[in-house]
């Protein structure tokens, strides 16, 4: 099995789990594993199929920069909504 | 400018680009978490609205399609681009049947809305449909651009690039999936 077969049948794998795992009564902590698993695929995705693992390291570079900027973008977003006292998260 | 170079040029231009997509879909994808957040119970009943079967198998769908541009990148044999645009397409035939299925339940907010509840459940949909619609709309441009890319003779960095996008595009629906479908699935 090619490099590429073995991901795909992983992602595949990952796609089983996460709508089995979406079906159990897990509360915020279904949504934490949805995500978490998005984010396993994502990588999968990103490192083999777009080859970043082949990549010379500035276009690495660029890329953990997207994130990070998304990142820096979701943690401004959400540091506004929840240090309003409106959002409730885990019970508090 | 060397071929080696230009090659790594345009390959590092395609991920700025995608990058500039990124925080496009992730504005989004912050407006779904919080909303999700602010009104956890109407949001969840939408979300049930959605079709579960039809949102995992096109994941599968953009999953596998990704599968086949990685090996017809790998291997430069282009021929299997056609699958994977097929792919795409059975994909968007899907989506839009999920959508006629919507509109039939009176769920489409301001085109065919019967149903009564709390307008916080109907915002809900309007995210679902912005986003989704956004990403159908890339999908349907990258079906045109891996037939484009199978048909005509393209650098073989052209090939890449193009197989980045779609790459791409298969990411962004694999956090919609998990931020529309499955999360409230439960409850």
């Amino acid at each position: 099995m090619t490099i590429e077969t073995r991901v795909y049948v992983s992602l595949m794998f990952l796609l089983a789990l996460t709508v089995g795992v979406s079906l159990l009564p897990l509360g915020i902590w279904g949504v934490v594993t949805g995500l978490l698993i998005a984010a396993i695929k994502a990588f999968l995705v990103i490192w083999f199929f777009m080859e970043l693992r082949n990549s010379p390291p500035l276009v690495r570079l660029v890329a953990a920069a997207g994130m990070l900027w998304v990142g820096l973008l979701m943690v401004l977003i959400f540091g506004d909504y929840l240090t309003r006292g409106t959002i409730h998260v885990l019970g508090k | 400018m060397s071929d080696e170079n230009e090659k790594h040029v345009d390959r590092l231009g395609m991920w700025v680009f995608l990058c500039t997509e990124a925080l496009l879909f992730g504005v989004i994808f912050s407006a779904i978490l919080v909303y999700r957040f602010l009104h956890p119970g109407p949001c969840d009943e939408a979300a049930r609205h959605l079709s579960l079967p039809i949102g995992t198998i096109n994941t599968a769908l953009l999953l596998t399609s990704s599968w086949l541009v990685a090996i017809a990148v790998q291997r430069q044999a282009r021929r299997w681009l056609y699958v994977s645009a097929f792919l795409g397409v059975l994909f968007l035939a899907l989506k839009f049947f999920e959508y006629w299925l919507h509109y039939q339940e009176g769920l489409v907010p301001g085109l065919r809305w019967t149903i009564t509840a709390r307008p916080e459940f109907e915002l809900f949909l309007i995210l679902y449909f912005i986003s989704t619609l956004l990403h159908a709309l890339h999908l349907l441009i990258g079906v045109g651009l891996l037939l484009f890319t199978a048909m005509t003779k393209t650098t073989k960095s052209f090939l890449s690039n193009i197989g980045l996008y779609w790459h791409f595009v298969d990411l962004i629906w694999i956090f919609l999936f998990p931020l529309l479908y499955l999360w409230g699935r439960s409850a």
